[in-house]
């Protein structure tokens, strides 16, 4: 089942999708996806930890949460955007981009998520999209490759 | 991690790799002019080219007696791409969610 749902994995440069199952029903997982208190426990890699999250999941409301290395080393990465929709337990689309030290943000993505229960097993298809380069063209907007700086700092601050 | 992402995120994460690379993209530049401004020994700037080279970030040829070194901006086109590291971020993160939803209770009955 693994290897079928794999193949509607993909990527092109603005896009990627990812679908997985999980052996939970839909009510949940969405609560799991979304309530900060949860997403503190899963939204990172096993080598980084997180250190905060807070949100206020609504229309129109903002969530925020930092990621470091789990040793606590290097740079503190965060997380944010807001929420755009909301169909609990069905869909969600928010929007987000990583908070730099100085004050600057990377460019703005988009995320949605589509969740289909069949048995108590919820299919989860996952979008996240960039938007196209018009709109990084305000100042306050880093390039990807000083993002990918940071993100490195962060990722390698462990090794 | 495929391999050559890995050397790319490698030679990203030091703070002078990245700082030779932001002057090479702007003009091509011998390896004593790469080094000048740094306070490390040129054995030590060296050492810094041979990894971004390994990971295809940059190239040099020969001129005479000096090395130009180049930035390669295909590679640098690959790092724009925020893609491979969310892919990466994201399986990592909904295997951690896998493994976390099962310690979660149900709202009827709690463990």
């Amino acid at each position: 089942m693994k290897h079928e749902l794999e193949k509607l994995n993909g990527t092109t440069d603005d896009h990627l999708v990812i679908v997985r199952e999980f052996s939970a029903p839909r009510e949940k997982v969405f609560e799991v996806l979304t309530n900060p208190d949860h997403v503190k426990k899963w939204s990172c890699p096993t080598s980084m930890k997180i250190t905060f999250s807070e949100g206020d999941v609504k229309v129109g409301g903002t969530y925020r949460f930092g990621m470091q290395s789990a040793s606590g080393k290097g740079p503190e990465m965060v997380l944010t955007g807001s929420y755009k929709e909301i169909n609990r337990p069905e869909r969600v689309v928010y929007t987000q981009f990583m908070e730099m030290p100085d004050g600057k943000k990377s460019p703005e993505t988009e995320i949605e998520i589509l969740l289909e229960e069949n048995k108590g097993t919820t299919q989860m298809v996952f979008h996240h999209s960039r938007f196209p380069s018009a709109g990084d063209r305000d100042n306050a907007r880093i390039g990807w490759t000083d993002a990918f700086g940071k993100l490195t700092d962060l990722v390698h601050s462990m090794k | 991690m495929s391999q050559q992402l890995d050397l790319l995120f490698y030679s990203l994460s030091d703070q002078t790799r990245r700082d030779i690379l932001r002057r090479l993209t702007l003009k091509e530049l011998t390896v004593s002019q790469i080094a000048k401004p740094y306070k490390i020994s040129l054995a030590a700037v060296s050492k810094h080219l041979k990894v971004l080279e390994k990971a295809k970030l940059i190239g040099r040829r020969r001129d005479g007696k000096n090395h130009i070194i180049h930035a390669e901006p295909k590679t640098l086109i690959k790092i724009d791409s925020w893609i491979e590291f969310y892919k990466q971020y994201w399986n990592e993160s909904f295997d951690q969610l896998n493994t976390y939803l099962t310690t979660v209770g149900d709202t009827k009955n709690e463990t």
